[in-house]
């Protein structure tokens, strides 16, 4: 289900560019690369950047990378195959320099090659998150005619006055018209939509297929220990008891699928019982208590807040101290009830065997007591502290160097794409060690990957909105990190959206790298001449990111221009989604909501 | 941990009084775009120097008593990046100055991001088609009839641009007890400021702060809408992002031992300022009404001409503050601009609570990219005929994310908010695009009018306006000056 | 004709690659299709509820009525565009069909020499290969004898097709490049709409590749056709002979050696008739027309036992009904779907008691049309059937007379799957 995703984001980065090969914007290899793209109809994006070597690395020269954003269910090879088997070679002529002095050897060895070359350095998203473009290039561009249709058709109806002041009359008369028109006829069909976004976008669906998944895993490890079970029943039935042996390994398959029942119904028991916690402390109290809730506001304030005060710097030693030996407790807890529920069972057993209920029950009235009277005090200190004191909430400077400077080279990139999608690539080096870091990074990203696919089918991913592609690629064996992006508007706006809408995402996503010295990739290009690291995180998903000047500084000093850009339409994901919503109003029933749909669909 | 950050209270001596308040009882106002000539660097300096001792400069502390101890004339002085450097200011290499104020607004990148295109300039901070740069900016404002502080600079010195206010701008219309700030088109122009958390403008509505009081004005309930933190146009204090904005330092700042606040940087307690000069075409705008209508042109306006919000019904016998009428949201009464046209030049210039997933978020992003607006209209007489405009100046803390995104992203962005077209006033003066179509929904089966071109820059750059200790060292002869002539003299040296 | 390619995946994740998973496996299994079929056969009112024509008489029935049991069953899955075996009788399809018929008709002078002198030019290609040594049946063999036979359905246009508007001639790789695209074209035939959505993708991929070949060698076949149809029907139509001619006549190739594999006995009888008739004479295989006659038998009955398409798919454009050899007539509402199992109808007892033996030499009598079922019934049959299979003959013939076939050992699977399509088939001589 991730793979899908993944393979639709993807990267090719060859080592060893020697640079020969212009790729200035009317060079011959550009335009070349632009027509294929164009005429293969499914590559929704393309760029091409040089990354600079790492200082460490044995061969110093630039690696080139070709980014690739494909329509939705292609594999890479496929896709490559394709685009390197096209009759005009332009694949062959962005990569030729490779083989220097190579362009006699018959077309379909060189295609061959190239096309091996390109497996070998394809890497295919390590998480990625897709907006609007879930559709095709094609129907965006078909649904878009539609709406710019929609929009003249109205203005010459409103001149010709015929509709007067009835909206739903003009609705209708607009629908027909679309209706009738021949050119609109893939319209009739609705527009089509993956399972989660189309069928499966209700929460019953979605929480349908766990159960139905679950279930089904339920019923096949019975099945495992039942089949045999009854099978040795109907034998021994009908001819006696079989070999002691048989029935070793059936009661043995069985008991092993009884214990593996046992074992997926409590760890489904055990974490419906953390979701009721979360539910009880961070919703259901809230709720209740306006003491509770200004608390956890203040708490989540204060690990979130980007500059040192020591209001903040205390919340983090507090919550550290009370909250990983909470965690350690429950996740103990959690895993005694899943694996040795007969150790909680004795446990009960021996305090109901020394106290009576009574006790219990007053026991547990007085912890709660305790607690809440504690959290009172806790509150009452902390607003008193407010009180008392600037100090406690006096900032800190916290200098961050080099901040707000952006090179010519992305600045250029970003002007001449202002009036289309925005684009950015980002490279970062992962932190050591390595492997570690790399594996929280493809465990965040496969989370993150996960949501957006199946949660966040809204074109926003948490609230950030905008968002055409976004994707990274952990690369050179686990060494760096690559992230690259189209959205709508400008640099700064997308970290401020990412900063408020999806705080948690991007730190998961982030957090273990760090930007070392880098040498620049080709004249007029950025090097990274000091070194940065990603603003220091809470709790693994706390602060981060809040630390914008630190955190945009650090993306800043991170990008590198592309040299090269292909997008198969320019239009912003809000007028994707208007469009497609357009075609189902215009074609489908005749409701009042259609009619408003398409009326605010012209007027906008 | 480190040294404690500055606070706002204890320095609104070093604040230039222009961000505390835009003078409003000053009425007559004047601007001058100062080009330093050539090899006229000390002269220059000392000039300047004289002007700041003057005392005419106000500082925050000052026009914070204005209610009592009434001002009779201001002035602020900014200098743009390369008057900075003029003026032997050098950029600190740990802590440079932003970029876009560095590169300045008259390049050829800030014109592709700022959609500049066509520019035909008359001025700009950069050196280039427009002339040379303009280095220092000075802003005046007296009371209406008093003259002019600066009679002239001296032309050996500066080679200068003077823009005059427009005496009509502040005039008394029915309904109104006092004068008001009216720009070219007749608009009430200087409402939704947003207020500066601990720098509160002289206003008549006090907030209520207690949750207590249950019959609260609407006023009060969305007043907090606009307070916006201090380090959104002061450097040095604590943003929208709770942190503390950005500083830059320049060489010899440190030691000149001005900074009054331990260890504070040279731009603590600036501001940059992103200015524009905006002609008006009134005619146009004066045949677009003819033929359409007051109506549609609040529309475009998206208030009413005498400020109040299109939503409400005016009534000269209730007459509201300038807070009063800012009190209004769309999310809920306009979500779909049926009232307000999402595309109207006041509701894409500050979009209030329609952006984000809800109310909250939207109105915290928002904040994000406020202005403070400091310009005045002005009018220019020259071979018999008047041409109007506004002398656009906004006060900001971080270009890129306030000045440069609104601009990019909201008034001159067509597909903003799904539309097809950019702002109706302020949207580019690209030929190509008109006639530009605005959209005003909900009329009975939608409408749309078709614009002509209202305004044309003239001009404009980005100025930094510094704290006055700042200022002090910039004109000092022993200040930057010392510094850069040192710095020379070491590169000079073998 | 595919409205909309590149549909999103509409299913739930797992559902499609499950469902696709057992019509792959089915297709590989025609034992168990078969099994199936026999139970249908047995209840044939089941399969009228599923609507399912399992009988011969029902398949028969169902497949004469064109008007109410449509082709456009198959548009869905025309990667390439439109094409006669997509649509509906109407004008369009009476001149395609023309036009095609035309060109088939040159099949007729060349056919089986053509072929037979390419399986002799291949046969002494791989005579020297030696034991043990494998080599693929599809790619080194196959695939090239019915792309040489198939020569004269482009004529002179054949290479330059092959090639590319912009390739070399007598670059071998990009004429394999080519079979390649057609055969996934065809693929997508076959596995239909519930593949996964790789296969679909790449289906489509090389739809886009051929269209745009033809289309970039247009001139050259309209000079090779010498025919002066518009523009549009020649590139729909070479498109259309171009995917499905090649790739199904090789896939059935496959299916019909690797179903003569499991067939020791039959392999062996045969073999020994080439020998005898090779001891006669070097070129008595290829003339003694009795022999090709036992052979070409072969090829059907093998054919029977494993069909390319054992199921079809019918669009029911209008309420009707069918005779499913029950009491009552089945009903099939206007907009569904019908499934033809012709992989069951082959094997109904109503032909012949022994049905289910493997005899090539049965007598059909007045069921031989059945004996074709593989290639569709009626109207809607296969115009190229005969010369697919002599085509297929030729390449048995070869085969017979090389040294004697085993399924490849020590190289892992002999046999690759690409979906329900042999990709695949390693086999060396013993």
């Amino acid at each position: 289900m991730l793979e899908i995703v993944r393979q639709q984001m993807i990267c090719i980065v060859v080592p060893g560019w020697n640079g020969t090969t212009d790729l200035s914007e009317d060079s011959p290899v550009s335009t070349g690369l632009y027509s294929l793209f164009r005429d293969v109809e499914v590559v929704q994006f393309a760029s091409i950047a040089l990354l600079p070597a790492r200082a460490d690395a044995g061969d110093k020269r630039p690696l080139l990378m070709l980014e690739l954003a494909i329509e939705e269910g292609i594999d890479p090879y496929d896709m490559l195959y394709r685009l390197v088997y096209h009759w005009s070679e332009a694949m062959w002529s962005l990569y030729s320099s490779f083989w220097p002095g190579d362009a006699t050897a018959l077309r379909s060895e060189r295609n061959d090659k190239l096309h091996k070359m390109l497996m070998k350095h394809l890497s295919i998203a390590d998480g990625g998150f897709i907006g609007a473009r879930d559709r095709t290039a094609r129907q965006i561009e078909k649904e878009q005619e539609l709406l710019e249709w929609t929009r003249d058709e109205a203005r010459a109806m409103k001149q010709a006055m015929l509709y007067g002041h009835d909206r739903s009359a003009f609705a209708l008369a607009l629908a027909q018209r679309a209706f009738q028109n021949p050119r609109f006829g893939w319209a009739l069909d609705p527009a089509p939509r993956s399972y989660w976004r189309g069928k499966g976008a209700s929460i019953s669906a979605k929480i349908g297929y766990v159960l139905t998944l679950f279930v089904l895993w339920l019923i096949a490890v019975w099945l495992v220990g039942a089949v045999p079970r009854g099978a040795l029943g109907v034998y021994t039935w009908l001819f006696g008891p079989p070999y002691s042996g048989v029935t070793d390994v059936v009661a043995f398959i069985s008991r092993a699928s009884r214990w593996v029942l046992g074992v997926s119904i409590r760890s489904v028991l055990a974490l419906l019982g953390f979701g009721v916690l979360v539910w009880l402390f961070l919703i259901a109290l809230p709720a209740l208590s306006r003491t509770w809730r200004r608390w956890l506001e203040s708490v989540g304030r204060e690990l979130d807040r980007p500059t040192d005060t020591w209001s903040s710097w205390l919340t983090y030693r507090i919550g550290l101290l009370l909250s990983v030996p909470i965690a350690f407790a429950l996740v103990a807890l959690a895993f005694a009830f899943i694996f040795w529920p007969s150790t909680i069972v004795d446990a009960y057993e021996a305090l109901t065997a020394k106290f009576l209920g009574w006790q219990i029950i007053a026991f547990v009235i007085l912890a709660i007591v305790v607690s809440v009277c504690a959290v009172g005090l806790l509150s009452r200190i902390s607003q008193d502290l407010a009180k008392v004191g600037n100090w406690f909430f006096q900032p800190y400077e916290d200098n961050v160097p080099r901040a707000q400077q952006v090179d010519p080279s992305i600045e250029n990139s970003e002007g001449l794409v202002v009036r289309e999608t925005a684009h950015m690539v980002s490279l970062t080096d992962l932190r050591s060690p390595n492997g570690w870091s790399a594996w929280w990074i493809r465990v965040s990203l496969r989370i993150v990957t996960l949501f957006g696919r199946v949660i966040f089918t809204e074109s926003r991913l948490g609230s950030a909105p905008g968002i055409h592609f976004g994707h990274w690629h952990i690369i050179e064996d686990g060494r760096r990190y690559l992230f690259c992006s189209n959205y709508d508007g400008s640099f700064g706006g997308y970290l401020d959206d990412f900063i408020n809408g999806a705080t948690v995402g991007t730190n998961l996503a982030w957090r273990w790298t760090t930007l070392k010295p880098r040498k620049l990739a080709a004249v007029g290009q950025p090097a990274v001449e000091h070194a940065r690291s990603f603003p220091p995180t809470r709790f693994i998903v706390f602060r981060g990111v809040k630390r914008e000047l630190q955190f945009k500084s650090y993306a800043r000093d991170s990008m590198l221009p592309h040299m090269f850009r292909f997008d198969a339409r320019k239009e912003s994901v809000d007028q994707i989604n208007l469009a497609t919503r357009l075609r189902d109003a215009l074609f489908g029933e005749r409701n009042d909501s259609n009619d408003d749909l398409i009326m605010r669909a012209i007027e906008s | 941990m480190k040294a404690p950050a500055a606070h706002l209270a204890h320095h609104f001596d070093d604040i230039q009084g222009m961000l505390r308040s835009g003078y409003g009882w000053l009425q007559d106002s004047r601007f001058w775009l100062l080009t330093i000539r050539d090899g006229q660097e000390i002269p220059a300096r000392a000039w300047l120097a004289k002007f700041v001792e003057s005392g005419v400069i106000a500082n925050a502390n000052e026009v914070g008593k204005s209610r009592t101890h009434p001002i009779a004339k201001a002035a602020a002085v900014a200098f743009s990046f390369s008057g900075l450097i003029k003026l032997g200011c050098v950029e600190d290499d740990i802590y440079p100055f932003p970029t876009p104020f560095r590169s300045g607004m008259g390049s050829d990148a800030r014109a592709l991001l700022l959609r500049d295109n066509p520019r035909a300039w008359r001025w700009s901070d950069v050196d280039g088609d427009s002339g040379d740069a303009v280095h220092v900016l000075i802003a005046e404002w007296t009371e209406r009839g008093v003259g002019p502080i600066i009679s002239r600079p001296d032309e050996t010195i500066f080679s200068a641009i003077q823009v005059d206010n427009d005496p009509c701008s502040f005039r008394k219309l029915e309904g109104d007890n006092e004068e008001k700030l009216r720009e070219a088109f007749g608009f009430r122009d200087g409402l939704a400021q947003p207020v500066i958390r601990g720098l509160k403008q002289d206003d008549s509505v006090r907030p209520r702060r207690s949750e207590k009081d249950k019959d609260k004005k609407e006023a009060d309930a969305l007043y907090d809408d606009r307070v916006v933190q201090p380090g959104e146009f002061i450097l040095g204090y604590r943003n929208e992002y709770d942190e503390l904005t950005y500083c830059p330092d320049v060489k010899g700042w440190g030691p000149s031992g001005l900074a009054k606040h331990p260890g504070g940087r040279f731009a603590l307690n600036g501001s940059y300022l992103a200015v524009r000069q905006i002609e008006q075409d009134v005619a146009a705008f004066d045949r677009f009404q003819a033929v359409n209508g007051k109506d549609i042109c609040n529309k475009l306006m998206g208030r009413q001409d005498n400020g109040w919000p299109l939503a409400w019904k005016y009534d000269p016998t209730n007459p509201k503050t300038d807070s009063e009428l800012d009190a209004f949201r769309y999310r809920v009464d306009d979500a779909n601009g049926f009232i307000c046209p999402k595309g109207s030049h006041i509701r894409r210039m500050n979009p209030r609570d329609t952006l984000g997933v809800d109310l909250k978020s939207s109105i915290k992003s928002t904040k994000l990219h406020r202005l403070l607006r400091r310009g005045r209209p002005y009018r220019e007489d020259s071979n018999g005929e008047t041409r109007k405009g506004i002398f656009f100046i906004a006060c900001n803390a971080d270009i890129e994310r306030q000045f440069e995104f609104v601009q990019q992203r909201w008034a001159r962005n067509p597909s903003f908010v799904n539309l097809h077209a950019d702002d109706p006033f302020v949207g580019s003066s690209d030929p190509q695009t008109f006639p530009k179509a605005l959209s005003l929904p909900g009329l009975p089966s939608g409408g749309e009018v078709s614009l002509a071109n209202f305004t044309t820059t003239l001009g404009g750059g980005y100025f930094f306006l510094p704290g006055l200790a700042a200022l002090k060292f910039i004109v000092s002869e022993e200040g930057a000056a010392k510094f850069a002539t040192s710095e020379l003299a070491e590169a000079a040296a073998p | 004709m595919k409205l909309s390619a590149g549909t999103p995946d509409a299913m739930p994740p797992g559902l499609r690659s499950l469902t696709y998973g057992i019509f792959c496996w089915a297709n590989r299994h025609p034992r168990a299709l078969r099994a199936i079929g026999a139970v249908f056969r047995l209840w044939p009112f089941v399969g009228g509820w599923l609507g399912m024509a399992v009988r011969a008489s029902a398949v028969k029935g169902v497949l004469t009525r064109p008007n109410s049991f449509s082709n456009t069953a198959h548009a869905a899955n025309l990667s390439a565009g439109d094409y006669l075996i997509g649509m509906d009788p109407d004008a369009t399809y009476k001149a395609d069909r023309l036009l095609l018929d035309g060109r088939l008709a040159v099949l007729d002078a060349t056919l089986p020499a053509a072929a037979d002198l390419a399986v002799r030019d291949y046969v002494e290609k791989l005579r020297p290969l030696g034991k043990k040594k494998s080599f693929d049946l599809i790619e080194d063999y196959l695939m090239w004898i019915v792309f040489l036979a198939m020569h004269p359905l482009f004529g002179e246009a054949t290479n330059r097709v092959a090639a590319g508007a912009t390739g070399s001639l007598d670059d071998p790789g990009l004429q394999r490049q080519y079979l390649l695209e057609i055969r996934y074209v065809a693929g997508q035939l076959l596995a239909g709409s519930s593949a996964t959505l790789r296969v679909q993708r790449r289906a489509e991929l090389n739809a886009d590749a051929l269209r745009s070949r033809i289309a970039g060698v247009g001139q050259d076949i309209q000079l090779a056709w010498g025919t002066s149809c518009p523009f549009g029907v020649i590139k729909r139509n070479a498109v259309g002979l171009a995917w499905i001619s090649h790739p199904v006549t090789v896939q059935s190739g496959a299916l019909a050696v690797q179903e003569l594999l499991g067939r020791p006995d039959v392999h062996k009888e045969l073999r020994g008739q080439a020998q005898r008739l090779l001891e006669m004479g070097p070129n008595m295989v290829w003339e003694d027309e009795a022999f090709r006659k036992r052979v070409q038998d072969h090829v059907l009955e093998l054919l029977r036992f494993r069909p390319i398409f054992p199921l079809l798919a019918r669009d029911v454009p209008r309420d009707t009904e069918f005779e499913t050899g029950a009491r009552h007539n089945a009903k099939c509402p206007a907009g569904g779907k019908m499934a033809i199992w012709g992989i069951a109808a082959m094997f109904d007892t109503a032909i012949d008691k022994d049905i289910s033996q493997f005899a090539p030499a049965r007598n059909w009598g007045t069921n031989e049309d059945l004996r074709w079922l593989m290639f569709g019934y009626g109207t809607r049959q296969c115009p190229a059937m005969v010369y697919a299979v002599k085509i297929l003959t030729s390449a048995l013939i070869g085969l017979l007379i090389l040294p004697e076939l085993e399924l490849a050992r020590g190289e892992g699977k002999p046999i690759t799957y690409d979906g329900p399509l042999m990709s695949r088939m390693r086999v060396s001589f013993i």
